[in-house]
């Protein structure tokens, strides 16, 4: 991990930081926060985008907008960049295997793609160990 | 930051037409210039711009909620049209995904 000020986070994260960062853990925070100056590189996979507009059309979040339009915004700011989706993640996601989730495993991928820490509170993956966490 | 020897030449050629003062600032004139031409604006913060469902602020049920949205996708029946076979299946039958 050459760059600490460089994570790709997970859905949930960013979620909570787009709600305004009180329900991220207080290293998550630290991370995000330096992004919102400018001072850090935060990677958004694409299966996160995916989650989080799963998630939006299930009512468990809120955009305000569309989900183009909450990314268009959140990308508007170069510390945030998409994570596009590879082959290569999606063989290394299904090597994992160590939940039934559709999407931890992905994002676990993406973020080990490009040796990045994940910035996640999600237990499976803490427990798994399959990549390192900032929470 | 490693670029190759064919882009270093042409920085410096670049850099010396432009007339900037170095390779490093003609880069950072050109990284510029993609952001604008990608259509990329103004920087927006997304903080406290949207709202989450308050009977599970913390999302805990979120993944349970995906999870079924998402296997519920994957269980729906493909209608599958085609002519009709031989066993009798056809126009109109349905199979499982996957």
């Amino acid at each position: 991990m050459a760059d600490p000020e460089a994570a790709v986070t997970d859905t949930l994260a960013m979620v909570f930081h787009a709600a305004g960062g009180g329900r991220l853990g207080p290293k998550a925070a630290a991370v995000f926060k330096p992004g919102d100056r400018r001072d850090a590189n935060i990677n958004v996979p694409g299966a996160g985008i995916r989650e989080c507009s799963l998630l939006a059309r299930v009512a468990r979040i809120n955009l305000r907008r569309t989900v183009r339009a909450f990314f268009d915004d959140l990308f508007s700011n170069p510390c945030y960049q998409p994570l596009d989706l590879s082959p290569d993640q999606i063989y290394l996601a299904d090597e994992l295997r160590f939940n039934r989730d559709p999407f931890d495993a992905l994002i676990c991928a993406a973020a080990r793609s490009i040796e990045r820490p994940l910035i996640t509170r999600d237990a499976d993956i803490r427990a798994a160990g399959v990549v390192p966490v900032i929470w | 930051m490693t670029l190759t020897a064919d882009n270093v030449r042409w920085l410096k050629g670049r850099a010396g037409v432009m007339g900037v003062r170095s390779v490093s600032e003609l880069i950072d004139r050109l990284v510029s210039a993609a952001r604008v031409s990608g259509g990329v604006g103004p920087s927006r913060s997304v903080v406290g711009s949207i709202d989450i469902d308050s009977s599970d602020p913390l999302l805990e049920r979120a993944d349970e909620a995906v999870r079924r949205a998402f296997e519920a996708s994957l269980g729906r029946p493909l209608i599958v049209n085609g002519p009709a076979t031989t066993d009798g299946a056809g126009r109109g039958a349905k199979r499982r995904r996957g």
